[in-house]
This record gives C-alpha cells, structure tokens and sequence, in this order.
C-alpha cells in the first residue's frame, strides 16, 4: 500500500484523528496526575505539524507510526529529565483515573452500572482478574475452571458492560 | 468482521503484561489502527472503574471472601440461644448424676468393691485420726 506523505496530509484531520491517541499515550506513561501532560501533548501536536509542514514526513512509514516515534521521544526526554531533577522519579500508577482526564466520566457512571447489573458469575470473574489482579491460571484455579472458560467469561462480562455502554451513548 | 490480531493484547497491555518490545509493538498499532484503540479506549475506562471503584463495586464479594468459616461451637450457639446451651448442659448434668446414683444403689455388693470400700474407709479414717 502507497503510504501518504507530507503534500498529501490534511493537517486538520491528522489533529483531529491523533489528539486523543497521544492523549492516552502520554497519560498511560507519565500518569495523569502530572501536571505536564496537557503541554507535552501539545508540544507533540506542534513538533506533528512542524515536520509534516516542512516535508520531514516522507511517507517511508504510515503517519500512525511517524506520530508514535515523535511520541515516544518526547515522552522519554520528559522521563530523562525529571529524573536529572529528581533523584527518584515515582513510577506513574497504572490506573490514576484516565477516564477523568479524557473527561469520560460519564462512560465510567454507565460502566459503574453496568457492572453492578452483572450476574455475580460474571462480577465475581471481574473482580478477581482485574481488581485483585489475578492471573487466568489463577482465577481458573480459585473457581475451579479452566483457564480458557476465565478468557470466555471475562470476554463475555466485558462484552455486556460495553454493551450497556453503547446503548447509552 | 474479522478480528484484529492485536485485539488479545488489549487485557495485558492494560495490566501491565506485555514485555517492553510487545508494548512498544503494540502501542505502534493503536496508532494505526483506529478498531484497536477504540476498543482500548473502552476496556481502559471499564478497568479504571473497577480499579478505582472496586472496593464499592465488589463489597459483597469481598466480605464473603474474607469471612472465615466459623467453627462448630459458632455454630452451634449461633443455632442455640446461650440460655437454651446452659438449660442444656444443666439438664444433662443432674441427669447423669440421678442415672449413677440409682446405678450405685441398686448394684449388688460383690466382695471386691466391699474390700475396696473398707480400704478406702480405713484409709480415710486413718487421715483424718493423724
């Protein structure tokens, strides 16, 4: 497939697609919690659009990956510099409430709820495999099942919640 | 519609499960592909719910989980009032004791139990004479 390049990008649909994906990106590495992450998003959306401007995006890969690599630097200068300031960096917690920072909280009311209409089959497989964070090889042992039936249960509990998820929306 | 080959990474990324290289390789493909990280999207706020919410969510299950099975005297007084326990024991206790007094009077002297008897008085007498 003939890979876009930088004279053939709209610019505005290239923001529009990406803002979120960095988004997450940058908050799934450096955590929300870090007042940087608004600027670092921005600084990576300008850093985009400067080099597709100046023709720096030569269409050698697809634009999804140029805009990761620009990610991923950029995140990683930041880490390399926090930790030069500060003798220990925290490790950013896996879960500091994304769904705030992409101002989802409603999709997390309805998940809430959704969750909590879930046949305690289905409740009791989530809450083992993501809130205690057990393996499949565990939780299949505790309920005495196999692990492929852990995989097909919490597939199907997820499938209900985003289910409910959709029809709200 | 067929399945993205990403999709089952989906559960570990957001576990922290993948290895640094099947991360990066994975995050390299929600910027690609548009399916993915819509449903990435998704998983993320249901886990950060439940992550964030759980202890709230899962309050029965956990209570149940740690509840330790209680033993049989649990059992039993929880079944039977205290009251009703001592009632009990008191009864069984005058019982027995009625049951081995009559045993007492009505067993026939034998020669041994008399001579056991006659030691057990001599010797009785003998500490109290001292």
């Amino acid at each position: 497939m003939k890979q876009k390049t930088s004279a053939s990008l709209n610019l505005e649909e290239v923001i529009k697609k990406y803002r979120p994906v960095i988004t997450f990106k940058v908050i799934k590495s450096i955590g929300s919690q870090t007042p940087d992450w608004e600027d670092i998003v921005e600084e990576i959306l300008t850093n985009v659009i400067e080099k597709i401007q100046t023709g720096q995006f030569r269409g050698e890969s697809s634009i999804g990956t140029f805009i990761y690599t620009i990610t991923q630097r950029r995140i990683i200068d930041f880490i390399r510099l926090k930790s030069k300031s500060f003798s220990h960096v925290p490790e950013p917690e896996p879960y500091k409430s994304p769904v705030e920072a992409l101002e989802n909280k409603e999709m997390a009311d309805l998940a809430y709820q959704a969750i909590k209409k879930l046949k305690p089959k289905y409740r009791e497989i989530l809450y083992l495999y993501y809130y205690r964070g057990l393996t499949r090889e565990e939780v299949a042992q505790r309920l005495g099942i196999t692990p492929k039936k852990v995989s097909e249960r919490v597939h199907y509990a997820l499938k209900l919640v985003k289910k409910n998820l959709k029809i709200k929306k | 519609m067929k399945k993205c080959q990403y999709e089952d990474l989906i559960d570990d990324y957001l576990l922290g499960r993948l290895s640094p290289p099947e991360r990066e390789a994975f995050e390299e493909h929600y910027f690609n592909c548009s399916l993915c990280f819509q449903k990435l999207q998704e998983q993320d706020a249901i886990i950060s719910v439940i992550k964030s919410q759980g202890a709230e969510l899962f309050q029965d299950i956990y209570a149940r989980e740690h509840t330790k099975a209680p033993s049989w005297l649990e059992r039993l007084s929880a079944f039977l009032p205290y009251r009703q326990v001592a009632v009990a024991v008191a009864t069984a206790a005058v019982v027995l004791l009625i049951v081995l007094g009559i045993n007492y009077f009505n067993k026939p002297s034998s020669p041994s139990s008399s001579l056991l008897m006659t030691w057990s008085e001599e010797s009785l007498s003998l500490l109290f004479l001292r």
